[in-house]
């Protein structure tokens, strides 16, 4: 039987103005889940409501076989989790955060903390405030696996960081990842970085869940393929997830790029999807996604 | 639990907390050497100033949003609450024995003939659970406006009831009956046992401090972080 690190069924919010509808996904222990979507797409929405910083309209959420409202301490006690937005006393110092943070975690590991502050280059004695937004985001990371979490939860890890910062982080998180017992959900608007580590991929758009795959599908099957508009219409469209219209012809993002080869012959470019394609041609005004 | 929610408090908030401390210890030395006063009074004073260093923790974790932090590790939101309370206590209770310390100045004016500990307790820690049982609510809620919008909203109110009640029944009723209000607690008082008096007082006290706390906990609970 699969064992899940993550088990979220038709969880609903309703904001003012903001709705995140009925989205369910699952995430296998031992995996990487990349949330990918627009500006207010619902991401750090979700991650929230996995934490409970923010009550649900509906649906439920299970976190590594735990209900995330009644089992809410025991949970969090083997999640960890590095937010975007700075939620941390600038004038203190990175040693009082320890103090003050490990004695939530029965299965807090000093000496793992302290390994961690010096693989990062980071002074215990330091203000957080004196820290640059990379090192930051490494403090909060050194804190998520200070405490053998099963699950981390990660917001925008990687926003705001430049690309030799990026790709420490990431080469960090595959190093976690080596424990094939840890999982972790990851949103970002970067999706080169998910193609390096993810497994699986969803994609929220408006507070819908449009998709959740794995990555592999998405580019053994995904496809985009370039032309005349005339050509376009060739294809099957019950596999169009959506089209881009430009000066220079049209794109159309499709599920099935055999099916889309067959159809235009030589007649068009057809390429293997990336993220970005996907993110780009769906997130577009004019998308067939179900 | 509820001991690691007071030490997250305190190391993370350690410096803000003892320069609160050092300005209030300023303040109470001038009091005391500002003329007479009853230490009774004075304890009440410096309790009420010290247990309300729990709205330096409340404020400082709304200016830099560190709830988001805290409701993230493994602790109830009922339990961070009931923290914060029980901060204010122990701070009021540090604010009592400062003030009681400073008493013992050569040079202090405070008048300590005829007291008992008692008596100077009592209304202390009584100042501490009422100001705190309806403060904490508003404060959790709203953070530091939340302080402001308390006073304000007292001041309104009040100027509101003694509006209506001049139109209604005229100025100086309103003046006999809180002085009505007072005498029968007096009366009450004199004619009770001191030690039910004090039992009922507590009781009371106790009731509005679990209604208070309950509240407070709902709030932060139902707070969108």
């Amino acid at each position: 039987m699969t064992e899940y690190a993550l088990e979220i069924s038709g969880l609903t919010k309703r904001h003012r103005d903001f709705e995140l509808k009925d989205v369910s996904l699952q995430l296998p222990r031992g995996f990487v889940l990349g949330l990918i979507g627009p500006n207010g797409a619902g991401k750090t929405t979700i991650l929230k409501l996995i934490l409970n910083l923010i009550a649900r309209d509906a649906g439920t959420v299970r976190v590594l076989g735990l209900d995330n409202l009644e089992d809410e301490v025991e949970m969090k006690k083997r999640v960890g989790f590095v937010f975007d937005a700075p939620c941390f006393f600038g004038d203190a110092t990175l040693e009082s955060y320890r103090r003050a943070i490990a004695p939530f975690y029965p299965t807090w590991d000093e000496d793992r903390f302290d390994r961690l502050v010096g693989e990062f280059g980071l002074t215990r004695r330091k203000k957080f405030k004196a820290l640059s937004h990379g090192m930051k985001t490494k403090f909060a990371l050194a804190l998520a696996l200070s405490h053998e979490a099963d699950l981390l939860i990660l917001d925008e890890p990687t926003s705001g960081l430049d690309p030799v910062f990026r790709r420490e982080l990431l080469d960090l998180l595959s190093g976690v990842l080596q424990d094939e017992r840890k999982s972790v959900i990851f949103s970002t608007h970067i999706v080169t970085d998910l193609e390096r580590i993810a497994d699986y991929v969803a994609f929220l758009r408006e507070g819908r869940l449009v998709f959740s795959l794995p990555q592999d599908e998405l580019v053994e099957s995904w496809g985009v393929v370039k032309g005349d508009a005339a050509i376009i219409e060739a294809v099957d469209r019950s596999h169009c997830r959506g089209i881009r219209r430009g000066a220079f012809g049209v794109e159309l993002l499709t599920s099935d790029v055999t099916a889309a080869r067959r159809a235009v012959g030589g007649d068009a470019i057809v390429e293997r999807a990336t993220l970005e394609d996907i993110m780009v041609l769906m997130a577009g005004e004019e998308n067939h996604a179900a | 639990m509820l001991r690691d929610v007071l030490r997250f408090d305190l190391v993370l908030n350690a410096k803000a907390l003892l320069l609160n401390g050092l300005i209030f210890s300023v303040f109470l030395v001038f009091m005391a050497h500002n003329g007479e006063i009853p230490i009774g009074e004075y304890a009440v004073v410096g309790a009420l100033m010290f247990s309300f260093s729990n709205l330096t923790v409340l404020t400082r974790e709304d200016r830099f949003k560190t709830a988001i932090l805290l409701c993230s590790l493994p602790v109830k939101r009922r339990t961070i609450v009931l923290g914060r309370y029980v901060l204010a206590a122990l701070s009021g209770l540090v604010g009592i024995a400062y003030a009681s310390l400073l008493t013992l100045l050569p040079t202090a004016q405070v008048l300590t003939e005829g007291t008992s500990v008692l008596s100077v307790v009592g209304p202390a820690t009584v100042a501490i659970v009422l100001g705190n049982s309806l403060l904490m609510p508003f404060t959790i809620r709203f953070g530091f406006i939340g302080v402001m919008v308390f006073l304000v909203a007292g001041q309104v109110l009040g100027i509101a009831v003694l509006a209506i009640w001049r139109r209604v029944q005229g100025a100086a009723e309103l003046k006999d009956v809180i002085a009505r209000g007072i005498g029968s607690v007096r009366d009450l008082q004199q004619s009770t046992d001191p030690w039910v008096f004090g039992v009922g007082v507590a009781i009371l006290l106790l009731i509005g401090l679990v209604v208070s706390c309950w509240i407070s906990a709902r709030v932060f609970e139902r707070k969108a972080l």
